[in-house]
């Protein structure tokens, strides 16, 4: 009895001992998909010898989590799926501008002023199942999906949880001009669109048949599949699909900053941009190959892209997402 | 007088330590949520502003209607887990039957089956071209509709909690005065007047005590709406806090003043059922219950059949998903191919499946060591020493049973973050060990003090009168005696630990997983069979743990 105990204070004691000495590493708050940014922490210890802690989650949560820790900060570095919330951390001034951007490739990709860099990019398309009948000639476009035939058949990351989604529902709305798109969004939550907690849970229960669409879903998750040999593919719509760069940036608590800067351009070294392209991220780097899944689905569809300013977005996203958690997600549990 | 006094000052000591450690753990954390919940800048200092966050509330819509859902929710899981659980315990306690035990047996499933895995595994049965669906065929819509709303959200919190109604029910039965009913029939006393004036009254305590734990139970468990009530988007009030801390946009000031809701509210139903018990509730007679009647043939197939398929549907079946699951590659037109990938993949040591199930092992045993030492330190202290500390302590170690445990972490969030905390606390594997101790002290407590109740002062004053120091006495004297008690507390609080789910997914530090979280992430990643692996790997853990547990 004694001896169990003791042997419990004694996991006490190590187990959490060693989380406290470990405040001088360099802590990483980064967006899905997880797997990558475990890749960027492992290469950076290989190549710079110094530790690094992660904290994988969504955008949403990331954000939500870097307000709760507003009096006791403690993330360097931070990753993002949504150039929109970027904005958002620039423009409460909680980020910290470094001079990285210079002779970087896709400068529209990055922030002007250096407050943020995108380690690639992302396209929101449709996701659907490999023995989808073909599009007619013209193409579909996203309406055929938002309130067309697929009632309680299409399925929509949450854009409170994925920062993809975020994007794709600001760029939406952009595009199609607010009123009409919201409206689109309501007939189709009345025919049975369904709402995903994150892109990865909707892209799954594709798989397993669950639904027939995805629209919203980053590409790149749906290639994952794809290069599994998994009957789904990826469908970027006749008015382009919407391009969500994946900006990373160092806090502007830091206490490492220098050191976050490292990391930063460690992410944008050819060894790390190839691990970007290897999950079908399109890589910032224009000397690194795209993966031959994502080649494929580009040559396929063309490389469409909607317009989409992430600045006027950013102006519209707060009540955006609170409409549409309240109009839409809520919509139909309301009425019901 | 000195033999007498000196166990009374260390039962004084003991007591502070008790009291202490919930201020620490509890108290401190609600206090701070008390005042950010009433003053929204508290934290940065300014009270102003007061009463924001309930204002905020007026003013979102569709609240009303998501505390009345979350209202109607408890209540028709508590009302699930009476409907289900006393006629159970009832049969356990008045009725022998081969198999007794083992039907007993199959109500501690829950125990290590977390509401949330129940939930995953059930969504793995239902889900469109799931496995009602590869089994059957065609499962109607009404039914996958009923399983992803309402109805399922509660089954499967009625199927978590009605296993401890049951206990609580036949502990009561077996504690009723012995032969009243009979007495009472000989006077002339027909079965409705014996129900209505004997065994109701005296089961009253029992019920209405259960019935309230599993309704707080029902408000403080987010993982259930979460992996469940999302598909119909079923506004749910551990959910509606969950989604304000954890996803853009975030507002704390609303999840706090939600939080605060929910804690006044299980704390008044508590006390409404004090009340009305103290009113009720005559004196306690000599146990020793009714008569045990040995069931015929009959009899003893419905209860197989009961048991058994309360067993199946709660425990076994979810089960079988699960490991199912975690060993399918995928599916391919109804067709498994099979796989031990995801076991590689959580199992591989250098990778964060190992590491979170090596941290949530090594939590779980410190909380467990830690809570099981002050569990028998206020159970000495409680029955050795009269005095203002041990009320305070009696109020104390009250609140971690009725505080919803999202109202806990909620407050922990805030408390540990608060810019007056120096050490580094949050974002440190510290943080989960202290919200673990806050939500999981209860069992350890409750247990020591069962068992020190057993333990009369007169063996201590035997061994102080000669001559044995306190150490003495309480390690040949005392620690023997309770030794059972604080094993089975040490045991149930690690497997608590380990199959937490609210406090590792809300308070997760960088760089850091728990089986828990871990699971959770899965899921949310879309990788359900790698979360069900880890889940297998969790159940084996603490299902070991209670293995190696020594008989008495």
């Amino acid at each position: 009895m004694l001896r169990l105990l003791a042997a419990g204070a004694w996991i006490a004691g190590t187990g959490c001992g060693r989380r406290e000495t470990s405040a001088g590493k360099l802590v990483v708050y980064s967006a899905g998909p997880a797997p990558l940014a475990e890749k960027f922490c492992a290469s950076y210890t290989a190549t710079h010898g110094r530790e690094v802690e992660l904290f994988s989650a969504t955008t949403g949560q990331l954000l939500a989590k870097l307000e709760a820790e507003r009096f006791n900060p403690r993330a360097d570095v931070i990753m993002l799926a949504s150039q929109v919330a970027a904005e958002g951390l620039k423009a409460e001034s909680r980020l910290h501008p470094t001079s990285i951007r210079q002779h970087l490739d896709r400068p529209e990709w990055h922030d002007l002023d250096g407050y943020y860099i995108a380690t690639g990019a992302a396209t929101v398309g449709v996701a659907l199942r490999a023995d989808h009948p073909p599009p007619p000639p013209a193409g579909w476009d996203w309406e055929d999906f938002i309130g067309g035939g697929y009632a309680g058949n299409v399925v929509m990351p949450s854009p409170l949880r994925s920062g993809a989604a975020a994007d794709f529902l600001l760029a939406y709305l952009q595009s199609r001009g607010s009123e009409v798109a919201w409206q689109n969004l309501k007939r189709a939550r009345h025919g049975g669109l369904q709402i995903a907690a994150a892109n990865a849970q909707a892209i799954s229960s594709l798989l397993t048949g669950a639904c027939a669409a995805v629209i919203g879903a980053a590409d790149y998750i749906v290639l994952r599949e794809v290069a599994r040999e998994e009957p789904v593919r990826i469908y970027y719509p006749a008015s382009g699909g919407v391009v969500t760069t994946r900006p990373a940036a160092v806090l502007a608590t830091s206490k490492r900053v220098d050191e976050a800067e490292t990391f930063l351009r460690h992410v944008l070294s050819p060894e790390a941009q190839r691990e970007v392209a290897a999950v079908h991220l399109t890589p910032t780097r224009r000397d690194v190959a795209l993966s031959p899944a994502k080649q494929a689905a580009q040559t396929h569809d063309g490389e469409r892209a909607m317009e989409f300013d992430a600045t006027a977005a950013l102006l519209a996203q707060n009540a955006a997402l609170q409409r549409f958690q309240d109009e839409i997600e809520r919509g139909s549990a309301a009425e019901a | 007088m000195r033999t007498r006094g000196e166990p009374l000052n260390q039962a004084t000591g003991a007591a502070g330590i008790a009291v202490a450690f919930v201020a620490v753990t509890v108290a401190y954390p609600l206090l701070v949520l008390s005042l950010q919940a009433l003053f929204p800048q508290a934290l940065s200092g300014h009270f102003s502003d007061l009463g924001a966050g309930f204002r905020a509330m007026a003013k979102k819509p569709g609240l009303g209607p998501m505390l009345l859902l979350s209202l109607a929710w408890g209540a028709a899981t508590t009302g699930g887990a009476w409907i289900i659980g006393v006629p159970a315990g009832w049969a356990l306690a008045r009725f022998d039957f081969p198999g007794r035990r083992l039907a007993r047996l199959s109500l501690l499933a829950p125990v290590m089956l977390p509401p949330f895995l129940l939930a995953l595994a059930y969504i793995l049965v239902w889900q469109r071209g799931g496995l009602a669906e590869q089994m059957f065929g065609v499962v109607p819509a009404w039914m996958q509709e009923q399983f992803f709303g309402f109805a399922g959200v509660t089954g499967v919190m009625v199927l978590t909690s009605s296993g401890a109604v049951a206990l609580a029910i036949e502990a009561a039965w077996r504690g009723l005065p012995a032969r009243a009913g009979e007495t009472a029939e000989s006077l002339g006393a027909n079965l409705r007047q014996r129900w209505q004036h004997i065994f109701l009254p005296l089961l009253l305590p029992a019920v209405l005590n259960s019935g309230v734990l599993v309704f707080v139970d029902a408000l403080s468990n987010f993982g259930v709406p979460t992996t469940l009530g999302t598909r119909a988007h079923l506004p749910l009030l551990p959910a509606e806090i969950y989604a304000l801390v954890t996803s853009w946009p975030v507002n704390l000031p609303l999840a706090t003043a939600l939080s605060l809701l929910l804690c006044v509210v299980a704390t008044a139903l508590f006390q409404l059922t004090r009340t009305l018990l103290r009113t009720t509730q005559g004196q306690q007679s000599g146990g020793g219950g009714p008569t045990v009647k040995k069931l015929g043939p009959g009899g003893t197939i419905a209860a197989w059949v009961g048991f058994g398929t309360g067993f199946i549907v709660g425990g076994a079946a979810p089960l079988v998903v699960i490991v199912l699951a975690s060993l399918v590659e995928r599916w391919n037109d109804g067709a498994p191919i099979w796989t031990l990938d995801h076991y590689r993949r959580v199992l591989a040591p250098d990778g964060t499946g190992w590491a979170a199930l090596l941290t949530s092992a090594g939590l779980g045993a410190s909380v467990a060591t830690i809570c099981a030492i002050v569990g028998g330190i206020g159970a000495y202290a409680n029955a050795r020493h009269r005095g203002w500390l041990i009320r305070v302590n009696d109020q104390l170690t009250l609140l971690p049973r009725i505080v919803p445990s999202i109202a806990i972490v909620v407050a922990m969030i805030l408390a540990w973050n608060a810019p007056w905390i120096l050490l580094p606390i949050y974002h440190t594997g510290w943080v989960l060990l202290l919200a673990y101790l806050a939500l999981y002290q209860g069992d350890a407590a409750r247990l020591a003090d069962t068992g020190m109740r057993g333990i009369g002062g007169n063996l201590e004053q035997a061994a102080a009168l000669l001559g044995a120091s306190r150490g003495r006495i309480w390690r040949d004297v005392v620690l023997p005696i309770l030794r059972p008690a604080l094993l089975a507390g040490w045991a149930l609080t690690f497997v608590g630990c380990v199959r937490d789910l609210v406090a590792s997914v809300m308070l997760l530090p960088p760089g850091m997983h728990t089986v828990g979280s871990y699971i959770f992430a899965q899921f949310e990643q879309g990788e359900l069979a790698q979360a069900m692996a880890m889940a297998v790997c969790g159940l084996a853990l603490s299902g070991g743990v209670l293995l190696l547990l020594p008989r008495r």
